[in-house]
C-alpha cells in the first residue's frame, strides 16, 4: 500500500472513531441488532411501500427509550393529552449534529396519506408517522413533535367471538391499517397512529373491556441519534469511494474495498432499522384478546343479598 | 271444623298461589310441578319460557333491580349484555326486557329476561335457548310478554 493512501486511510479511521465513536458506544448493544428477531419485529411485516420514505434508524433500544405505560382495568377512554404533556416534558431536546460542520439531519418525509384516513382532531403530540417528527435546521436542537410508538392490549368479554374478531379486522382495514395476526381468541392489528384513539374507542364498543393496557414509547432520541450515525457513515462511504478511485495498486484497492463493504453493510443495516422504526411510529399496534366471561374471575365483585339473582341464567332455565 | 279447615286451605290455595297468569305460546307445552319456577313451558327443541314471582321486599325502584340483574349476569354469570328495551303487556303493565348472550363452545345462546315490577311483586319472565331458536320464535316470545298478566 502506498504511503499517502495508507495515511489517508488512517486519518479516515481516526475521524470515524471520533465522529461515530460516541454514538456507537452508546448503542453498542445495537450491533447485534437483527430486525427480524427484535422485540418490535411486528414492523417487519409492514407493507414495504410504506417504508420507502424513511431514512432514519430503527434501533429500538428499550433501555434508552422513555416508556410510558397506562393500565386501565375498566372501560375508560385514554387520555391522549396526558401523554402529550409528559412527552413534551421529556422529548424536547433532540440530539443534534455532533459538530458545526455536520449537515442538518434529514427531515423524514411525510408518510403517504391515504385519502380515507382522517387525522384525529385531538391536538396531542402524536406524529402522523415518521413524517410527524420534523427536524429543525442544524443548530436548533429541538423538534416539533416527538416520535412515539403506541401499543395497546385489550381484553374483551364478548358474545360470538368470531364476529367480534371480524369487526376488529374490518376496523383495521377501514382505517388504512392491516391485520398482523389472527387466532381463535386473539387478533393483532396495526392502525395508522392518528387513528389510534378512534380505533380504541371502536374496539371498546365491541364488548365489555376487562383490561386495557396502553403504552407509549418515545423513540425520538434514538431516531435522531441513528440519523447522525447514518449520515456519518454516508460521508465515510463517499470518502472511501474517492479513495478507491485513487488507489493505483491492487492491494490498496482491495483494502479500501474491504472497508467500503463493511461500511456499506453497516449503513444498510442502519437504514433498515430506520425503516422499521418509522413503520412502528406510523402504525400503532393493537392486540385484542376476546373471551367469554368466567365466573371465577369476578370473586371480588359485590354480591347482593338476593339469592334468586344467583339462579338466573340458562343453566337453571334449561334444566328440564 | 272440617269446613273451617277446608276454608283455610281454600284461602291458602288462592292466597298463596301465583298472582299472575302466563299464557303458553303456540308450539310450547307447559311443564308441571316446577320447583324453582312458578311457570315453565318448553318447545320440543328446548326453547324454554319461564316465569318467577318474587316478593318485592325490600322495595326497590325498577332501575335498582335492572341494574342488579345486569351486574349479576355480566359479572358473575359470564353473559354479554346485548341490549335492553321497554316492554308493555296488553293490560298496561310496564316492564324492561334485557338480552344477554353466552357462548357455549361454538354455539351462541340467548337469554332474554323481562322484569315487571309492581308494588308487591317482582315478575321475572325468562326465555332461553340457542340463538337460532330464540330468534326463530321471537314472535311467540313477544306474544307471551304481551299476554302476561300480573296482579
Amino acid at each position: 500500500m502506498t504511503r499517502p493512501l495508507y495515511c489517508a486511510l488512517l486519518v479516515l479511521f481516526a475521524w470515524l472513531l471520533a465522529g461515530c465513536g460516541a454514538s456507537q458506544s452508546k448503542y453498542a448493544g445495537d450491533r447485534n441488532y437483527d430486525a427480524e428477531s427484535a422485540p418490535m419485529s411486528a414492523g417487519a411485516a409492514a407493507p414495504m411501500e410504506a417504508e420507502a420514505d424513511y431514512d432514519g434508524d430503527a434501533v429500538a433500544d428499550s433501555d434508552d427509550a422513555s416508556v410510558y405505560r397506562e393500565e386501565i382495568s375498566e372501560p375508560t377512554s385514554i387520555s391522549g393529552t396526558a401523554h402529550a404533556a409528559r412527552v413534551a416534558q421529556t422529548s424536547a431536546p433532540a440530539p443534534g449534529a455532533p459538530g458545526p460542520a455536520q449537515p442538518a439531519p434529514p427531515q423524514p418525509a411525510p408518510p403517504p396519506q391515504k385519502p380515507d384516513v382522517k387525522p384525529t382532531p385531538e391536538p396531542k403530540a402524536q406524529p402522523s408517522g415518521g413524517g410527524g417528527s420534523k427536524a429543525k435546521p442544524a443548530g436548533e436542537n429541538t423538534i416539533a413533535a416527538p416520535m412515539l410508538i403506541y401499543t395497546a392490549d385489550v381484553n374483551l368479554a364478548v358474545f360470538e367471538a368470531e364476529k367480534i374478531l371480524d369487526s376488529v379486522e374490518r376496523l383495521a382495514k377501514d382505517s388504512g391499517g392491516y391485520l398482523v395476526e389472527r387466532q381463535a381468541r386473539r387478533i393483532v392489528i396495526r392502525v395508522p397512529s392518528q387513528d389510534f384513539d378512534g380505533a380504541m374507542l371502536q374496539i371498546a364498543k365491541l364488548g365489555d373491556v376487562l383490561h386495557k393496557n396502553v403504552s407509549v414509547e418515545d423513540v425520538t432520541e434514538q431516531y435522531f441519534d441513528l440519523q447522525v450515525r447514518i449520515r456519518n457513515l454516508q460521508v465515510v462511504r463517499d470518502r472511501l469511494e474517492e479513495l478507491l478511485k485513487k488507489a493505483d495498486k491492487v492491494p490498496d484497492a482491495i483494502a479500501v474495498e474491504r472497508e467500503l463493504e463493511r461500511v456499506t453493510t453497516q449503513l444498510e443495516r442502519l437504514k433498515g432499522k430506520a425503516k422499521l422504526l418509522g413503520e412502528l411510529v406510523r402504525f400503532s399496534t393493537i392486540t385484542v384478546n376476546v373471551s367469554p366471561r368466567h365466573t371465577d374471575k369476578v370473586g371480588s365483585k359485590v354480591r347482593l343479598p338476593f339469592p334468586w339473582l344467583n339462579s338466573l341464567g340458562l343453566s337453571e332455565l334449561l334444566r328440564l | 271444623m272440617q269446613k273451617a279447615i277446608a276454608a283455610v286451605l281454600a284461602w291458602a290455595a288462592i292466597g298463596c298461589g301465583p298472582s299472575f297468569e302466563a299464557s303458553t305460546p303456540q308450539g310450547f307445552v307447559e311443564l308441571e310441578d316446577q320447583e324453582h319456577f312458578d311457570y315453565r313451558a318448553t318447545t320440543a327443541d328446548g326453547l324454554v319460557i319461564a316465569v318467577r314471582e318474587l316478593e318485592h321486599e325490600p322495595k326497590g325502584a325498577p332501575d335498582f333491580w335492572i341494574r342488579a340483574i345486569e351486574n349479576q349476569m355480566r359479572q358473575r354469570g359470564g353473559y354479554a349484555m346485548l341490549g335492553s328495551h321497554d316492554v308493555s303487556t296488553k293490560t298496561g303493565l310496564k316492564g324492561k326486557q334485557l338480552r344477554f348472550g353466552h357462548d357455549e363452545g361454538e354455539t351462541p345462546y340467548l337469554y332474554v329476561l323481562t322484569l315487571f315490577v309492581t308494588d308487591d311483586q317482582l315478575y321475572l319472565m325468562e326465555f332461553g335457548g340457542t340463538k337460532e331458536l330464540v330468534e326463530r320464535h321471537k314472535d311467540q316470545l313477544e306474544w307471551a310478554v304481551q299476554n302476561f298478566r300480573g296482579k
